[in-house]
């Protein structure tokens, strides 16, 4: 299918210096291939052309995008340009590690177009930051917050984490604090996820670490929500907050506005509206098939109509943009779901869409089962 | 004339019964290689699924021997397990040989043992035969010696096969008719007639299977069912080649089948004799006795708008199996539903099983429980099959439970984990021997409560597979037996109550109050879980209240898996039962008792 109009593009950089515990994302720490990367990706963006014509939002995400320096990343971007039409304001973020940033490398991305930068800050506190993983401590948290704003990134977003083995309370407090304090435009926090398979999956499985429970997670994400609006952010996604709607991340939103988006490099995942595709997670096959001329698409679905509607709602109840009534409605006990929702303080009504609350939020993934279901309770 | 053999085939799980049989059956080329499907004998689903026998199945197969003699060989397919062990009597009492099957690569097993004295009992004649030779891993050498030696067979006449690739299947066949007597009887003499199985059939009724052991019966003929005293008058009778095959008459040595406008099954009794109404009484056929069901459970349609539905799905299961018995039952929790018997564990899992398959039925089924006798302070004597049902124990005099002898047969090394596991279950005058060298066999009496949950699971556990378990009804004791109840949010859930020793109450409370924590989903509020005797409370849990549930990054490649997680729970959202405001899986109401105490 042909896409009129703009679309997103992710960009996929799979090499990270050092693998962090409780990642599960695509990459790998062997970086021998990391030279011959950009030619892969423009290779795969070559077969594109024929159905894409148009990117108003860029992401470089990973991985560590940060890998690349000034001069790749230029080349890359100018490829994308020479390609495709890419509009005066579009927004191309780049995410970064905080010991990465130097005046440098982000002059130069910022003469390549970089317009969007987001902080892998993750917390504040050293011995925090260790146990993540991280290869940067606080202070150079701080230090990178400062670098990029004083280069004249006005557009910054930063990524936190919580609920995990040995933050308190107070902890989680104290890095609002200082998140709020240094005023970036955008700010993720993310609550703990440890998935099976990772490092932390298995030290939770044996043991040596635990989880500091629901009632807790619970808390701490109802405090990030409350303290950060307080401090005038939209809460605007489950665990994304943005200074006014101008800082929204407009790239992210294509994910959870069902708008076309396309996915370059190894375990990307694309979509256009109807159908979503996904490439093959290992580098070595991703560039024996880019080199072959082929797609390295590893599977593809297309989506019905129920499909649609499920995901539809499941970013309804995560998003401020809320959900349409009909996409509500049309199931069994349609009428009296909207109604319950409503009684239960789940949603709110503006402008004829059912908008969650911060406790629809954090149900969110239970609402679009009971819509689809017909079910009236949670409990069900 | 054509001569007549007949036998079963008995083995331990997995050695190789349905597959042997499946071999014989291509033999003699009764089904086209078209209509051939594996297992031929196990026609439904669940057996397919579970690899195991529930109903009896005959085959008729005709066989030319090398010596160029035509025989009649009658396979009767049994059941496998202790809770269909009348049945499999009954099927053996119709056969004089069978085929003792051993796995090559495993040697005698428990069931092996546990079949060989069942056919001893039975005085059949016993044809060893070491199956799978095929297997790389086979060892013929020491699978005979076990014969010889754990078996006390003679391994010289040990037949060997693969009825995986057909050899020897032709050895089997020839030792079949050269070592397995002709079935003895008089043709002349008044019509006598084993019945081992009984069938449904939607146009004919119930189909008897049976073994004419004397004298003959054809169409025309009328016949009386000796223990029920009923009389029927002859429509068909005939053999299963896979399909029916009409015949003029059934003679004495013969198995088939006879259709005499018998409405249903019920009609019928397992191990009645067949007689013929106008000879003056022949004397019965020895073996019969009347099965009572011995595990009990309520059942309540998830819907409580399903009950006619369901009450019309039991009378068309009770068709085809007699040994179900049911009566109209209900529960303050669960609504109207029905109190039904089973012969045990196994039977009351197929029969929910097959209701939820093959007649649609979604039910709740309440926590097993056996019948207790009460005699009451007014002289009275009260059966009480269901704990909702206990008398007020001021007015309890005595109570009763019934009590079995289990009878266990193990290798030597499981001795203490099974005296273990018995005693834990109450066991009392234990006794053993050492049939062979290496082997024990253990008695036990026990109460039938302990043994109904999970007790043969257990046993299975603790000796790796090589337990078998058998036991018969022995009498009722007197014991202290008290009612504990379960309150989910101080509601108390009558279907949930159970009868307990005295002494085991507080710990089957707590395990129970533990099981239904596992198994009730959070809620968005706390939930007591409670135990009572009387109104006082002996153990408790609570499930806390769900707080969220949301899946914390939602990007590109998170997508497309998390709505397949979300299409999976709207599909598969488990069959609840709402108590109160609580929703209760369907699961757990059985669940509850499968404990992990011991």
């Amino acid at each position: 299918m042909k896409i009129d109009g703009s679309a997103g593009l992710y960009i996929h950089i799979p090499f990270c210096k050092t693998k962090c515990p409780y990642c599960d994302f695509y990459s790998i720490t062997c970086h021998d291939s990391l030279t011959g990367y950009p030619d892969l990706l423009i290779g795969e963006m070559e077969m594109y052309r024929e159905r894409f014509s148009s990117f108003d939002t860029i992401y470089l995400g990973g991985g560590t995008p940060s890998l690349i320096g000034g001069e790749v990343l230029t080349r890359i971007l100018e490829k994308v340009r020479s390609s495709f039409h890419i509009p005066e304001r579009t927004e191309i973020t780049v995410e970064v590690n905080p010991d990465d940033v130097g005046p440098t490398l982000l002059d130069a991305w910022r003469r390549a177009g970089v317009n969007r930068i987001s902080l892998g800050i993750q917390s504040f506190d050293d011995r925090h930051l260790e146990f993540l993983g991280r290869r940067h401590d606080g202070s150079s948290s701080v230090a990178a917050i400062g670098m990029v704003s004083d280069t004249g990134f006005e557009n910054l977003g930063i990524d936190l984490i919580f609920g995990f083995h040995g933050q308190t309370m107070d902890d989680w407090r104290d890095a609002l604090e200082k998140a709020a304090g240094l005023r970036p435009s955008h700010i993720s926090c993310y609550q703990m996820t440890i998935e099976k398979g990772t490092p932390m999956g298995r030290m939770l499985k044996e043991g040596s670490i635990t989880s500091p429970g629901e009632d807790i997670q619970h808390d701490m994400f109802v405090l990030a929500s409350e303290f950060l609006i307080s401090r005038g952010y939209l809460h605007y996604e489950v665990s994304n907050f943005a200074l006014g709607e101008k800082n929204i991340s407009r790239h992210n939103s294509r994910y959870w506005n069902h708008t076309p988006y396309l996915g370059l490099g190894p375990s990307a995942h694309s979509f256009d509206g109807r159908s979503r595709w996904w490439n093959h997670r290992d580098l070595d096959l991703y560039s024996s098939m880019i080199l072959d001329g082929e797609l390295p698409v590893e599977g593809r679905e297309d989506l019905s109509e129920d499909q649609l509607r499920l995901e539809r709602l499941y970013f309804g109840f995560r998003t401020l943009r809320g959900n349409d009534f009909g996409d509500i409605q049309s199931g069994k006990n349609g009428g009296e779901l909207l109604e319950k929702l409503i009684a239960g303080a789940l949603v709110t009504v503006e402008n004829g869409r059912a908008i969650p609350t911060i406790r629809g939020m954090l149900f969110a993934d239970r609402l679009p089962v009971m819509v689809v279901s017909g079910t009236l309770s949670l409990d069900q | 004339m054509v001569r007549i053999k007949n036998f079963s085939i008995t083995a331990h799980i997995d050695h190789g019964k349905s597959t042997l049989a499946d071999r014989l059956i291509q033999h003699s080329h009764l089904v086209d290689e078209r209509r051939f499907k594996n297992q031929m004998l196990d026609t439904m689903d669940i057996e397919r699924e579970r690899g195991i026998t529930i109903k009896s199945q005959t085959v008729c197969l005709p066989y030319r021997s090398k010596a160029g003699e035509d025989f009649v060989l009658n396979l009767i397919d049994t059941p496998g397990h202790v809770d269909f062990s009348y049945e499999v009597s009954r099927a053996l009492a119709s056969c004089e040989g069978v085929l003792l099957l051993v796995d090559a690569s495993q040697g005698v097993e428990a069931q092996t043992m546990a079949n060989l004295y069942l056919a001893l009992e039975h005085d059949l004649t016993i044809i060893p035969v070491i199956n799978k030779i095929d297997l790389p891993s086979a060892d013929i050498e020491r699978a005979k010696e076990m014969i010889e030696v754990e078996l006390g067979l003679d391994s010289d006449k040990t037949i060997l096969c693969s009825a995986k690739t057909g050899q020897g299947v032709e050895d089997v066949l020839e030792a079949i008719v050269e070592q397995i007597p002709d079935p003895a009887g008089d043709p002349s003499a008044p019509l006598r007639a084993l019945i081992f199985d009984a069938q449904y059939d939607a146009f004919r009724g119930a189909i008897i299977s049976c073994r004419v052991v004397d004298g003959s019966v054809g169409p025309g003929d009328t016949i009386r069912l000796m223990s029920l005293g009923t009389t029927h008058k002859v429509e068909e009778v005939g053999v299963f080649k896979i399909d029916m095959e009409k015949r003029k008459r059934l003679s004495a040595g013969e198995v088939g089948y006879i259709i005499a406008g018998i409405k249903t099954v019920s009609d019928t009794r397992i191990g009645d004799t067949v007689v013929l109404d106008e000879d003056p009484m022949p004397p019965a056929l020895a073996g019969f006795k009347e099965v009572k069901p011995v595990v009990f459970s309520s059942i309540y349609p998830i819907d409580s708008d399903d009950n006619a539905a369901l009450a019309d799905a039991l009378e068309k299961y009770k068709l085809n199996d007699a040994s179900l018995s049911y009566q109209r039952d209900s529960s303050a929790a669960l609504g109207h539903g029905f109190r039904c018997g089973f012969l045990g564990m196994l039977h009351l899992e197929v029969f929910q099983e097959r209701l939820d398959r093959e007649f649609n039925q979604a039910i709740i089924m309440t926590a097993p429980s056996v019948e207790y006798k009460f005699i009451l302070a007014n002289g009275t004597e009260v059966e009480v099959d269901n704990p909702e049902y206990y008398p007020d124990p001021a007015m309890i005099v005595k109570a009763l439970e019934p009590y079995i002898k289990a009878t266990i047969m193990i290798p030597e090394k499981y001795m203490g984990a099974v005296m273990q596991l018995c005693l834990a279950r109450r066991g009392v005058n234990s006794h053993f021997h050492y049939p062979t060298a290496g082997r024990i066999e253990v008695f036990f009496e026990m109460p039938l409560a302990e043994v109904i949950h999970d007790f043969y699971d257990k046993l299975k556990t603790i000796t790796q597979g090589y337990g078998s378990f058998d036991y018969d009804l022995l009498d009722y004791r007197q014991d202290d037996l008290i009612k504990v109840d379960i309150l989910v949010n101080s509601e108390k859930v009558d279907a949930l109550s159970i009868i307990v020793h005295k002494e085991r109450a507080r710990t089957k409370a707590k395990l129970m109050c533990d099981r239904l924590r596992e198994e009730i989903p959070r809620h968005m509020f706390k939930i007591a879980i409670q135990a009572a005797v009387g109104g006082k409370i002996i153990a408790r849990s609570t499930i806390s209240a769900m707080r969220k549930d949301v899946t914390a990054k939602c990007y590109g490649g998170d997508i497309s898996r998390k709505r397949k997680l979300l299409e999976k729970q709207a599909k598969g959202k488990k069959r609840m039962k709402s108590v109160g405001r609580v929703m209760i899986p369907q699961d757990a109401f059985v669940a509850v008792l499968k404990t992990n105490e011991d």
